[in-house]
């Protein structure tokens, strides 16, 4: 399936889109832990299954193997997958702020960054569908890996696609070590309902 | 969701359905307990609607279950909990009481935030018993787990193969390369034995080395890595030893090895062995190095006669 790319305006309009929904996400996430939330200027971009990996890796900096991935689904009118990526300090500063303090076991810090993870991936994605209108559902979240390189936390194996868009943000808390890259992968079959939502956001201004 | 049915209709369903669903308030008050969950808990609707569930299941992670319901209401968006990270969030009995191999029902939990029909913040909870996925899982960890194991072990002798030691003294080496320490490698190959197969036949030969390996391993210590590098020859890594270490350890194997002699059927094996020794030292470029040290030391052993230990010196 050949799809038509964004066209420069419709392109403008994403940007603008996804900006205000990272920025409530940043917001609730703030209220939600009573903390301040940084976030950078998410950036937008298109990936060839080829290039998709160094991609990410480039945009995180990513070197070295002590990386911790969780990969969770969306579906509905716009389908794809997010990846969020923490570094070697995980979340660990989130414990006390998520109501884990009281356990210390394994198991309590991978389902912490399950947590933190689908906060992140479904507030920021439900800012963007809303906007446009769209319809958007989520699989759970699971876990790729913890103390690994990036690339294999990504799946590096055949794909069956061409182009993605890629969306990137990188949260941080204002204070403290915690920091965690959010890569949002949409598919090439949910670029026409993007599309289409986009059209009539712009059209409602 | 539209439904030509009418709410009786919906009840039923929701009532109905294989899965666990319960609606709370913020303060985790119930407002729905579904037969799913009055079936599993032996606590019924009637008793626990109106009622706070702590108090039905004090043995709920309450202030855990707290943060979630009302993080879920703030964000306004569904949440999970997985069986790998919490296997359950209420302790149920499991649907095996015959086949078993568990202890409790695996549970998978989503969180789904709404409003009331007064417009009140609820959360509903679903959730699903995953016992079987969980058990299948397991035993394909299990199986695994085993295939590794068989893949790194001599299948005749039982202890590690060459490729297994290999990695293993990889590793060794570049921990010792990097933080210092001490590190030495042990060859060992039995003396004439092509003359005990010859002699009794191979089913001897094996028992043989059988024996042999059980009696250095226990001697030898639960760190250090006895490997068949071949045929009659072994290999055993010695972490945290030197050559004066390894030279003990080394004769000891060899007069172990000298005044135990093999049974098989009436036949008595005497045997003997030859054994080189080396050390890791700075500037050693790699540990196929520390083995071609050992090797050597051990052709050398060989050469002088046999029945005997000898350290590798740069010369050789």
């Amino acid at each position: 399936m050949k799809i038509e790319p964004l066209n420069e305006e419709e392109n403008e309009i994403l940007q603008e889109v996804i900006n205000i929904g990272m920025g409530q996400a940043g917001a609730s996430l703030a209220k939600l832990l009573d903390v301040f939330v940084n976030l950078s200027v998410p950036r937008v971009s298109w990936v060839s299954d080829v290039d998709f990996v160094d991609q990410v890796e480039k945009l995180v900096e990513g070197h070295g193997n002590s990386w911790a991935g969780v990969r969770q689904a969306f579906y509905n009118q716009l389908e794809g997958e997010a990846f969020a990526i923490y570094g070697a300090n995980g979340c660990q500063q989130l414990a006390g702020l998520m109501g884990y303090a009281d356990d210390d076991e394994d198991d309590a810090e991978e389902e912490l960054l399950l947590d933190v993870t689908n906060i992140l991936v479904g507030a920021c994605l439900v800012g963007v569908a809303k906007q446009i209108g769209k319809k958007l559902d989520f699989a759970a979240p699971t876990l790729v890996g913890i103390g690994k390189p990036i690339e294999d936390l990504l799946y590096r194996r055949e794909r069956e696609w061409d182009q993605c868009l890629l969306i990137e943000v990188n949260f941080c808390l204002e204070e403290g070590d915690f920091s965690c890259h959010l890569v949002m992968l949409m598919s090439e079959a949910s670029i026409e309902q993007l599309r289409s939502g986009l059209i009539e956001f712009m059209e409602s201004y | 969701m539209t439904a030509a049915l009418g709410d009786n209709s919906l009840g039923f369903i929701i009532d109905r359905v294989d899965v666990g669903i319960l609606v709370v308030t913020e303060n985790l008050e119930v407002v729905l307990w579904n037969r799913f969950m009055e079936a599993n808990s032996k606590v019924t609707a009637e008793t626990i609607v109106g009622t706070n569930l702590l108090e039905s299941f004090p043995d709920l992670p309450g202030k855990w279950l707290e943060k979630k319901v009302r993080s879920v209401q703030l964000l306004n968006n569904f949440a999970f909990t997985s069986w790998q990270q919490r296997p359950y969030l209420f302790h149920f009995k499991h649907h095996r009481p015959i086949t078993g191999g568990v202890t409790h029902m695996y549970q998978n939990c989503t969180f789904i935030p709404f409003e009331g029909s007064e417009g009140e913040s609820l959360v509903c909870i679903t959730l699903f018993d995953v016992t079987d996925t969980a058990i299948s899982q397991r035993e394909v960890q299990q199986a695994h787990a085993d295939l590794e194991e068989l893949s790194n072990r001599d299948p005749l002798t039982g202890v590690y193969n060459r490729r297994f030691m290999e990695t293993e003294l990889n590793k060794e080496f570049k921990r010792v390369r990097r933080h210092g320490g001490k590190l030495s490698v042990l060859f060992l190959d039995l003396d004439f034995f092509k003359k005990v197969n010859d002699t009794y036949g191979h089913q001897a030969g094996d028992q043989v080395l059988i024996e042999v390996t059980q009696r250095i391993n226990e001697i030898a210590r639960v760190t250090d890595c006895l490997a068949r590098y071949g045929g009659e020859e072994f290999a055993i890594i010695l972490p945290e030893t030197d050559t004066s270490g390894g030279l003990i350890f080394a004769n000891r194997v060899r007069e172990l090895i000298e005044k135990t002699p093999v049974y098989y059927e009436e036949h008595v094996i005497a045997l003997t062995a030859s054994l080189g020794l080396s050390e890791y030292y700075d500037g050693l470029e790699s540990h196929d190095a520390l083995l071609d040290q050992s090797d050597k030391a051990l052709y050398v052993a060989k050469k002088q006669g046999r029945n005997r230990v000898v350290c590798y010196l740069p010369d050789m």
